[in-house]
């Protein structure tokens, strides 16, 4: 649960980052142009700063500046190398590009906030109980014994909770891209899951689409 | 060219020094010759009146005229052939003395018939050596005798031809000189057109910053200053050109900004809806996102192909009142939802235009207009006439802009107030319509604007 502050002039795209965000439970504050946001640093902290480089007021360079060791995800339509470039060596922690999914913006803030500790402990939801530091499971306050495939692919939902991940892409995030086996080792994985976590309404099957783990929001 | 003015004229300079000399040396040999013959003359005059009074004195004393000629002639003989010379007497048709071993050529009688008595036969012999010959006839009372004297001339001829040969050998020895004289000066006089040439070489291979020094005032330095002038404008095309083409840049990579931000809310909505569970209510959020976006591509769409169908307009003559009448009635009721006063001020003017573009024309620049002002304030839409211009004003009190912001309003895609832009669902395009139609009707449009004080848009048309 990560305080993140979104900077991005277009409510659109602000309104989807931030309905993104939320789904894997951080708190967002949205703010439209770069003088509000200026402001708004100057008294409230935040985990992490998701900055559009073309504001109206003052622009991104500008509000990272005044963001002082905050993490900062530049956001751009820019895509040249000059732009990157220019936010990277100013000290920003990673770039998105114009457009991007809806993954590989979870994906990259995921991995900002693990780098700078801001990243959750614990995942908490029913009797469920996922510690990312021990790399353990627990039902009702009991480990439960797994391997460490069915962890991963279980981690993998938590993070991406809310999301339908197909299985090609759990795959790819659990067994890595030189995988020789099919898809049905995630069909297999995710119903041992469900059997040993008690999650069966939990993890939803997605149609066409994959797997899903609802959590409360 | 160079090869061509050096062959030219080398051969002219040959003509004329060979003439030259040619004229000289006939001069000269027709002056020698001349002296000679007077020369030739008066020693026959001495002889031949010599030899008259010695005839006469054998005559008077009796004796044989014709006998003792060998006596007579001795002396005269003998100073002529140490010159060289020849002498001769005739009597009737044969030769009665000659000095030497041989009889001069030629009959003695044709001689004698060719001449009277007071003028003397003149002629050349070119054999066996040049030579001078004079026959005269004797008077009275020898009139039968004729005296024949051959000068030799080949000493003098000798010293001519010396002087021929002489000539010749300082005519070539000129012409050689010349011709090195004219490679040098060819080369100093062709040095700017070396210069023109490697100046067009560099300017060829892409540097056309290139100019040519010019100096003095003759056809080369003409001819470089007008290179200069053609290299000048040739830098200045190039740099429209180049202008043109970043301007063309500039709209695409504009444009390619432009399309990214609805793609990346169409597409981040539709993934979303795909992949997250939503209620009923979100579910109606993101497809009003996602159709906003949609309908904000369709009107950029729209808007470019306005812009690229304005190629070619049919004129005719519009009333300035007629046209404010019509883009009053299609704005006011924009005008008075807003509470703003829409009002034109006309006389007579007209222009020639098409009408239906410049209504599209104002109403963009009204609905800039309208959207920078608030409420309670005027627009005013003015015709006048100023310096041979029909002038059309669209004056607001509204916001008004910054310098800065004034020097991108004709860029597509640019807007002022991007969010406001947006609620109103324009593209960035109004103006670069404005601007082309403006470039279709030849006229200039200008803005004036002071910050919170209000913006003039100002339609300049020629007449």
């Amino acid at each position: 649960m990560a305080e993140i502050l979104i900077v991005e002039d277009e409510p659109s795209i602000n309104e989807l980052i931030r309905r993104n965000l939320s789904l894997t439970g951080h708190h967002c504050t949205q703010v439209f142009d770069g003088c509000e946001a200026i402001e708004i640093l100057g008294h409230r902290k935040f985990d992490l700063i998701i900055l559009d480089i073309m504001l109206p007021g003052a622009d991104g360079y500008e509000v990272f500046d005044q963001a002082h060791g905050i993490p900062v995800i530049f956001l751009t339509a820019k895509s040249e190398l000059s732009d990157k470039l220019r936010g990277l060596t100013r000290g920003a922690d990673d770039y998105i590009t114009k457009p991007f999914q809806m993954l590989e913006l979870a994906a990259r803030v995921e991995i900002v906030l693990r780098r700078t500790k801001k990243s959750e402990k614990y995942f908490e939801m029913d009797h469920v109980k996922l510690d990312f530091e021990s790399r353990r499971i627990f039902v009702d306050e009991k480990p439960v014994d797994c391997t460490p495939k069915e962890y991963e692919l279980f981690e993998t939902l938590v993070r991406n909770r809310n999301i339908a991940l197909s299985r090609e892409r759990l795959l790819d995030l659990v067994w890595g891209y030189d995988f020789e086996g099919g898809t049905r080792t995630v069909d297999v994985h995710i119903q041992r899951l469900r059997a040993k976590l008690g999650l069966d309404k939990q993890i939803t099957t997605v149609y066409k689409l994959g797997y899903r783990l609802e959590a409360p929001l | 060219m160079k090869k061509k003015t050096f062959a030219a004229t080398l051969v002219l300079f040959i003509v004329f020094i060979n003439s030259g000399m040619l004229i000289v040396s006939l001069i000269t040999w027709r002056e020698s010759i001349a002296a000679e013959r007077e020369k030739v003359l008066a020693e026959h005059f001495v002889i031949s009146s010599g030899l008259i009074g010695d005839m006469q004195a054998v005559k008077n004393r009796g004796g044989d005229v014709e006998g003792s000629m060998a006596e007579l002639m001795r002396t005269y003989s003998r100073y002529s052939q140490n010159r060289n010379n020849q002498l001769a007497v005739s009597c009737g048709s044969d030769w009665i003395y000659y000095a030497g071993e041989k009889a001069p050529e030629g009959d003695p009688e044709s001689f004698w018939n060719q001449v009277d008595q007071s003028e003397r036969l003149v002629f050349m012999q070119k054999k066996p050596s040049a030579g001078l010959c004079v026959y005269g006839r004797f008077p009275a009372p020898f009139q039968e005798y004729g005296l024949w004297y051959r000068a030799d001339i080949e000493d003098t001829m000798g010293t001519w031809r010396i002087m021929k040969n002489m000539l010749f050998v300082i005519s070539v020895a000129l012409t050689f000189l010349f011709a090195l004289f004219l490679v040098e000066f060819l080369d100093i006089l062709f040095k700017p057109l070396r210069e023109i040439s490697a100046a067009s070489r560099v300017i060829a291979s892409g540097d056309y910053h290139t100019r040519l020094h010019v100096g003095g005032q003759d056809e080369i330095a003409v001819m470089a200053g007008n290179f200069n002038l053609m290299a000048e404008q040739v830098e200045s095309h190039i740099q429209m050109l180049q202008d043109t083409a970043d301007k063309k840049q500039r709209f695409v990579d504009n444009f390619a900004h432009e399309l990214r931000t609805p793609l990346t809310a169409i597409y981040g909505y539709a993934e979303y809806l795909q992949r997250v569970p939503v209620t009923e209510k979100e579910r109606f959020e993101c497809t009003q996102f996602i159709l906003s976006e949609c309908s904000r591509l369709q009107n950029m769409a729209y808007q470019l192909l306005d812009l690229a169908a304005l190629r070619e307009v049919q004129m005719e003559s519009c009333q300035a009142a007629e046209l404010f009448r019509r883009v009053c009635e299609i704005m006011q009721v924009k005008a008075e939802k807003k509470g703003i006063l829409l009002s034109c001020s006309c006389h007579q003017e007209k222009l020639a235009g098409n009408m239906e573009l410049l209504i599209t024309l104002l109403n963009n620049l009204v609905d800039n207009a309208l959207k920078a002002s608030s409420p309670g304030t005027d627009i005013r839409l003015e015709a006048k006439e100023a310096d041979g211009k029909l002038i059309l004003e669209v004056k607001d009190q509204g916001i008004g802009m910054t310098k800065e912001q004034m020097a991108h309003i004709k860029e597509a895609f640019y807007r002022v107030d991007k969010s406001r832009s947006r609620e109103a669902g324009g593209a960035g395009l109004g103006l670069s319509i404005c601007e082309r139609i403006m470039q279709l009707h030849r006229g200039e449009m200008v803005f004036e604007s002071h910050p919170g004080k209000g913006t003039t848009a100002r339609l300049i048309f020629p007449i």
